[in-house]
């Protein structure tokens, strides 16, 4: 018996987790999402009309921003097996305006985004994933977001705004917001929290805001036509750790996911699976990479960056091996 | 001013697609955030177990704190530097270090009871008890006296069996402190039960 073995043997014993405790942890996490819960910055907006891009049905690259409504709205999926979607160009949106200078204590900004707004976060420096600390959101709509019941009618730069604060239950976790019509279609919600909720600490910080034609750091110039952009969130630190995703609308479980890695991963066929599969050498862009075909008929990627880092692509069914090396060659 | 509404009542646990990966699932609940409850049904039991091994009674509110972190902090997630379930005991280590003197408290409890063996036994089983308590008591000591950095990682490892990767990415420090600490938690783990093998021989 080894220390590890004795511990596990002899240690302390775990406590039973009683179906009770485990449905009401469950509820209060269900509750957290519906009934308010995402972080004050996070609330859903538009709700009933959301606004996304969509990746047009040419071969030239064009945005267009559409207007989906849920339910009945969009037209059902294109049976399965048919045929694999035409690929086209797609354009990544611009990022928020910037907190210029970034203030004391923050770091960033990462990026994040729904369909409806993005998102620009500035986290404290030393701020774990999920511990209290101060933070800043620059969120942008392309239509006035939906507040809490709260909210104060005010005015910032001379045009109509809202102030509202949010009271959780960890006071860390407090947040003070401040949207207006920064301009036309352009709806800012600015939110702070820790030390940066507080009207005035949110004001000026609203008064530091410039524009910016940057786009995000891991882009997508390839999409299937009909797809828009689901989700991104920005590289750590290390420049590991993007994530952009695009998505079928009219089949919302089909999603392309692109991820950015600090170099290649080793065994890719066995890590990607579990188990040894083999793997497809292909090139990319002139550059080595490797393609694993799952049993489920998914497709895995990945490959270098020419910044050194790599890049994890995951397709799902449907797809030709030359359509997700075209994908691959799209990712930048 | 807007306050949380109350918890709602119990919900059916979402299903859990066959080969969706967790990375998959919180990319998802950035945009439908119900599929984060997904990641809650995957892991509350271990997460619970780690917890309740460490603070008692006391993973139950723990753990549910967890989630609710996680699921706060989900944007700062970072897919492909360490799996959801490092992400997650990360967040629970956390929690635990709030309670700190709690955790003391319960080993020393648990130390204390190893002295109380049962009467109604068989001789024989006695015995055996009576080693196998002493040895909790032993244990109890060692975790007790363990400075906190070097209980995470030595607790981490043994529990969830986390890899040294998971559990730097858990901890947010450098692999080879990892294993440094690990080596040195288990060498004084390893010291009490030596201590306490040595002196069974003398005394037999």
């Amino acid at each position: 018996m080894n220390e590890f073995t004795a511990l596990r043997d002899h240690g302390p014993e775990p406590t039973p987790l009683a179906e009770d405790v485990l449905a009401r942890a469950r509820a209060d996490l269900l509750a957290e999402i519906r009934a308010g819960a995402r972080p004050a910055a996070d609330r859903p907006v538009g709700l009933r009309r959301r606004a996304v891009v969509v990746a047009a049905a040419s071969a030239a690259v064009v945005v267009v921003v559409g207007i989906v409504a849920p339910g009945g709205g969009t037209p059902p999926p294109p049976p399965a097996g048919v045929e694999p979607p035409v690929l086209v160009g797609f354009d990544m949106p611009t990022l928020p305006p910037e907190l210029n200078p970034i203030p004391v204590g923050v770091t960033g900004p990462g990026f994040t985004a729904e369909p409806g707004w993005l998102a620009a976060v500035y986290r404290g420096a030393d701020q774990r994933p999920g511990a209290p600390g101060s933070s800043i959101y620059v969120k942008t709509h392309r239509t006035r977001p939906e507040g809490g019941d709260g909210g104060r009618d005010t005015t910032y730069a001379g045009k109509p705004a809202v102030v509202e604060r949010v009271e959780q239950d960890v006071p860390e976790f407090h947040s003070v917001s401040l949207t207006w019509e920064r301009s036309p279609d352009q709806w800012i919600k600015l939110t702070g929290t820790g030390d940066f909720a507080d009207e005035r600490a949110v004001r000026a910080l609203a008064d530091t805001l410039v524009d910016t034609d940057k786009r995000l750091s891991l882009s997508i110039s390839v999409a299937p036509a009909g797809w828009e952009l689901y989700a991104f969130k920005g590289p750590g630190p290390d420049g590991d750790g993007a994530v952009t995703s695009v998505r079928d609308p009219r089949a919302p479980d089909r999603v392309i996911h692109v991820s950015t890695t600090a170099g290649l991963v080793p065994n890719y066929g066995e890590v990607v699976e579990g188990g040894p599969v083999p793997v497809v050498p292909v090139s990319v862009d002139g550059r080595p990479g490797d393609l694993v075909h799952l049993a489920d008929d998914r497709w895995m990627l990945q490959a270098p960056l020419p910044d050194g880092r790599a890049f994890q692509l995951q397709v799902p069914a449907g797809f030709t091996e030359r359509q997700v090396v075209e994908l691959a060659e799209g990712v930048g | 001013m807007t306050t949380r509404n109350p918890p709602a009542g119990p919900v059916p646990p979402t299903e859990s697609p066959p080969g969706v990966t967790d990375e998959h699932l919180i990319v998802e609940s950035l945009t439908t955030p119900e599929r984060f409850a997904v990641i809650f049904d995957r892991y509350a039991p271990v997460v619970h177990g780690y917890l309740s091994r460490r603070v008692g009674a006391m993973a139950d509110d723990l753990m549910s704190e967890t989630f609710l972190l996680a699921f706060r902090g989900r944007t700062g997630y970072t897919p492909g530097r360490a799996p959801v379930r490092a992400w997650l005991f990360g967040i629970a280590t956390n929690l635990v270090r709030r309670h700190a003197r709690d955790e003391e408290r319960r080993y020393r409890a648990f130390g204390r009871a190893a002295g109380h063996a049962e009467t109604t036994a068989e001789l024989g089983e006695v015995a055996a008890r009576v080693d196998a308590l002493a040895l909790r008591g032993v244990l109890a000591d060692a975790l007790a006296a363990l400075p906190r950095e070097d209980l995470d990682v030595l607790l981490l490892w043994t529990y969830p069996q986390l890899s040294y990767a998971e559990i730097a990415a858990a901890l947010g420090v450098p692999l080879g402190t990892v294993r440094s600490r690990l080596h040195r938690a288990r060498g004084k783990v390893r010291a009490r039960l030596d201590d306490r093998r040595l002196s069974a021989e003398e005394t037999a």
